[in-house]
């Protein structure tokens, strides 16, 4: 029998987030969790933050710009140094005065270099319409051309004010984040990200005016945004927005030892059974206790008893605390944790098994990594629209195949024709190297970690998109129904 | 003039024939034999009808040389005094993925056991693992005797059995010559056949293994043969074949059996750790298929040992007879893995194994559920659990326990992955 007491548990377990994140609203702050290596990426002096889709880069775009949760993360995590900043958003998925939006830019860029676009934006932000002198409503093209023929003024005021930050103790970071929304052309968005990295680039000579870039890995991918006289520096030195297996634990423990039921049982045996004492904040949210918070074998002792040691009656279907992250990571291994934490919720959900041992089965996690797959599959179609196409014709298929089997499908399919005509709103982009053709898809869906190519030249699939699309494993027998 | 039919090419024919004649001969399943030279008969439930002079005369057409003559291909039900020795043997299995319903009955010198049923054993007996090598010289025998001083140290019991009796050897690495027992797993054999495997002959086919003399634990060792063996090859050539028990026969696989369950009543392990014969031998399969929790396949990657490996789960594959009952007793040990580029050759170790898997024995599907798993999932039979290659095991022959406490730091660098998970998997911790 578990030490936990399942009824009570499987309820906290239920204050895990089920689907989709609703935009644009944070996370409620008992269970905001920042991991360790996040820290870095928020301190100010790094402007270049990489993570995949769901590793959470628009969740800090919106939290750093709250000063109430600024304060709460600086409290939590010292080293990221975030006592004393203001935040601006600079690009975003929201709508905003302080930047222009997809049209505007596309019409921007025909007479304007990305550069001038950005730094027009920067120092909008940075400045206001006093200090920019030009009023709130004033339009784009107004404001590009006022900053054009007043720059010398402008960029003076931008050194006193940066000079001011500094001697105050203070400094102004402009957050961007969700620039696959800045075009509906590859030309035109590597145009902008050079840009873009070219004035962060430029503000490195400040002192306190920075720039805090969220991107994801596969639009840094071709070295052209990054091809200009020390481009080399930014690029070097980007920090990454990585879910490794010890932070998805302490993403659980966040919401367990928090839960509006059963936390406190939670709490309470880890620190009766375990000798993991939970610590309150003053801002009355539970603190994971460090050694359950940085020691794996301390997590696997809990986890195992939350769910039990194997995922099946013995040792032979694998350990459930490495068997859940393993079953939930993409061709790099990399996990969201939204995955995560859908898997669990959607286990909790299952109905409790005759004679449970503990609170959760792992049936239901089974199922519940089922289900993580289909969302995690809905999380890819909002940043990427034509994986869908591709990847919904080899439905039925099975895996490992021959690349050639896939683009037999695809030609069926007509993906050629289907790809030109995505449409509506949010993000239009192709694949990246479509012009190159059949192999450019394949290399573009390796690079997203959804082809994992073998060693022989075969393409397989990571079990979390090959559940959600609905493909096959290969095998030499016809299971027993 | 046709082509001869080849072997492989006949039960295929016998096949096709027995379905396409189905009714005519008769409603209940028909009964392929194949006997010793591959030859085929169809046993029949029914009698002889008229239409069957016919029928028989083109099934002996069909199959060339490895047809019965005309008069002799059909057997009938109705001819036996006591049809019970085909329609129960043990061996009968349904031909996959034919309805109605035929069997076969493959009448095999050896290498029947294979596919037969995991023997029935009465209580429980403590967690078994057979190390296996489909080719031999992968350093199995060494893992063995490295594994046995791991679980010695963590306090267990572990009883130690030489089942290859024909190249025995792990005795040798557990035991001085002066420690040998004076009788071996043949002795068993062969005087358990004339009624006298008695207690002192028990008592003295186990010896105590110096090395494991300050562990918490305890190494005790069956060896093949015994420390004063004259007669070895007299005794093995007798060794396999059936006997008769009070008015019963009895096979091997279930002597091999009996001989477990009573050391096993002596000496109370915590577990048992047999080391196999190497190859598609019977002795592998008894063990593989038929005794133990646990097999680990040990593996070189070269292309021989998949294809021999392959032949192996090719069998299983085909006939699918009770694959459910060991399968998820498999694991694939990478042994002998090179220092340099270790990380390149596990995984073209990794993605060979997944192959061998994939294409046999796996089971195809969408859901998690089935017997089936990713190429990268480390708890799947088919990802290698590694042993590092390194100079100093090369001549390994530790003598005495000093060697483990002198080499401890690198036998835990080489062999750490493997004792550390083999123990999880049999024991569960």
């Amino acid at each position: 029998m578990s030490v936990f007491p399942v009824d009570a548990i499987r309820k906290a377990f239920l204050a895990l987030p089920e689907s989709i994140d609703s935009k644009g609203v944070p996370i409620d702050k008992q269970y905001f969790y920042v991991p360790a290596s996040h820290t870095k990426a928020l301190h100010p002096d790094n402007v270049l933050v990489e993570g995949i889709r769901g590793a959470g880069k628009s969740e800090w775009w919106l939290e750093l710009q709250d000063p109430e949760r600024r304060r709460l993360v600086a409290d939590l995590s010292p080293r990221a140094e975030l006592a004393n900043i203001e935040c601006s958003a600079g690009f975003g998925l929201a709508r905003s005065d302080n930047y222009p939006d997809k049209r505007i830019l596309s019409s921007l860029l025909r007479n304007t270099d990305a550069q001038t676009i950005w730094l027009t934006v920067v120092a909008w932000n940075i400045l206001l319409e006093d200090g920019f002198g030009l009023a709130k409503d004033s339009l784009w093209p107004e404001k590009i051309s006022h900053f054009q023929s007043h720059y010398e003024e402008l960029d003076r005021r931008l050194v006193q004010i940066d000079k001011h930050l500094d001697q105050h103790g203070k400094k102004h970071i402009v957050l961007f984040d969700a620039l696959d929304r800045t075009a509906d052309d590859w030309k035109s968005l590597k145009d902008l990200l050079k840009g873009l990295l070219q004035v962060a680039l430029e503000f490195r000579s400040f002192k306190a005016i920075r720039l805090k870039i969220f991107i994801r890995p596969d639009m840094l991918e071709d070295p052209y945004v990054y091809s200009f006289p020390d481009g080399s520096k930014i690029i070097s030195n980007k920090v990454s927005l990585e879910w490794n297996k010890l932070e998805l634990f302490n993403l659980l423990w966040q919401y367990l030892g928090n839960a509006p039921q059963g936390s406190k049982e939670f709490r309470d045996v880890c620190n009766r059974m375990f000798k993991q004492k939970w610590k309150r904040h003053d801002l009355g949210i539970w603190m994971i206790p460090e050694e359950m918070r940085r020691l794996e074998s301390v997590q696997q002792t809990v986890f195992h008893e939350l769910v039990g040691k194997w995922m099946g009656t013995d040792a032979k279907r694998g350990n459930t605390y490495t068997w859940l992250p393993n079953h939930l990571g993409d061709g790099y291994g990399q996990v969201s944790p939204r995955s995560f934490l859908a898997a669990l919720r959607e286990a909790a959900s299952e109905e409790v098994i005759k004679d449970q041992k503990f609170p959760l089965h792992y049936q239901a996690i089974n199922k519940g990594v089922q289900k993580a797959s289909q969302i995690r599959v809905e999380e890819l179609k909002e940043d990427y629209r034509w994986i869908e196409v591709l990847i919904g014709t080899l439905k039925g298929m099975n895996v490992p195949c021959d690349f050639e089997a896939i683009v037999d499908r695809w030609k069926q399919g007509s993906i050629k024709e289907k790809l030109q005509s995505i449409d509506g709103e949010g993000v239009r982009l192709p694949p990246s190297r479509l012009e190159q053709g059949y192999e450019g898809i394949q290399k573009d869906l390796i690079v997203l970690g959804i082809f994992q190519p073998m060693l022989d030249g075969r393409i397989n699939m990571p079990d979390v998109y090959r559940v959600g699309y609905g493909l096959r494993r290969k095998g030499g027998v016809m299971p027993v129904k | 003039m046709s082509t001869a039919v080849r072997f492989q090419d006949a039960l295929p024919i016998a096949k096709q024939f027995t379905k396409t004649h189905y009714e005519a001969l008769g409603q209940e399943p028909p009964i392929l034999i194949r006997d010793l030279y591959g030859k085929i008969r169809l046993f029949l439930r029914g009698g002889p009808t008229e239409q069957h002079q016919d029928l028989a005369a083109s099934l002996t057409q069909s199959l060339g040389n490895f047809a019965y003559s005309a008069e002799a291909i059909f057997l009938y039900e109705t001819d036996f005094f006591n049809s019970q020795s085909i329609t129960g043997s043990p061996d009968k299995i349904l031909i996959p993925g034919t309805e109605p319903p035929i069997f076969l009955l493959d009448k095999q010198i050896t290498s029947q056991d294979w596919l037969r049923q995991p023997i029935k054993e009465l209580g429980q007996h403590p967690p078994r693992a057979v190390l296996f090598g489909i080719k031999g010289g992968v350093g199995r025998s060494s893992a063995l005797a490295i594994w046995a001083r791991h679980l010695a140290n963590l306090g267990k019991k572990v009883l130690v059995v030489d089942l290859d009796l024909e190249s025995p050897g792990i005795g040798q690495i557990l035991l001085p010559q002066a420690r040998l027992p004076d009788f071996g797993v043949v002795d068993w054999l062969v005087e358990e056949a004339v009624g006298q495997a008695d207690r002192e002959l028990l008592m003295d086919m186990v010896a105590t293994s110096p090395l494991a003399g300050n562990t918490e634990g305890v190494i005790r060792v069956v060896t093949a043969a015994g420390g004063k063996e004259q007669d070895y090859i007299a005794k093995l050539s007798r060794v396999y074949m059936d006997i008769n028990q009070e008015g019963k026969i009895v096979d091997f696989a279930h002597r091999l059996a009996q001989l477990l369950q009573q050391l096993e009543a002596q000496e109370k392990p915590d577990i048992v750790l047999l080391d196999s014969r190497a190859g598609i031998h019977d002795i592998a399969a008894i063990a593989i298929t038929r005794l133990t929790d646990m097999a680990f396949l040990f593996a070189i990657n070269t292309p021989q040992t998949w294809q021999a490996y392959r032949y192996l789960f090719s069998h299983w594959q085909k006939w699918n007879v009770n694959l459910s009952a060991f399968r998820n007793n498999l694991k694939i040990v990478a042994s002998m893995v090179p220092e340099l580029g270790r990380e390149g050759y596990l995984s073209r170790c990794r993605e060979s194994a997944y192959n061998l898997f994939s294409e046999t024995i796996y089971e195809e599907a969408e859901e998690l559920e089935v017997f089936n798993f990713a190429l990268g999932d480390s708890s799947a039979p088919h990802f290698p659990v590694e042993i590092l290659w390194n100079i100093t095991f090369q001549e390994f022959n530790p003598q005495s326990e000093d060697y483990f406490i002198i080499n401890g730091a690198q036998l835990n660098a080489y062999y750490g992955n493997f004792l550390q998970t083999a123990t999880e998997l049999v024991l569960g911790e």
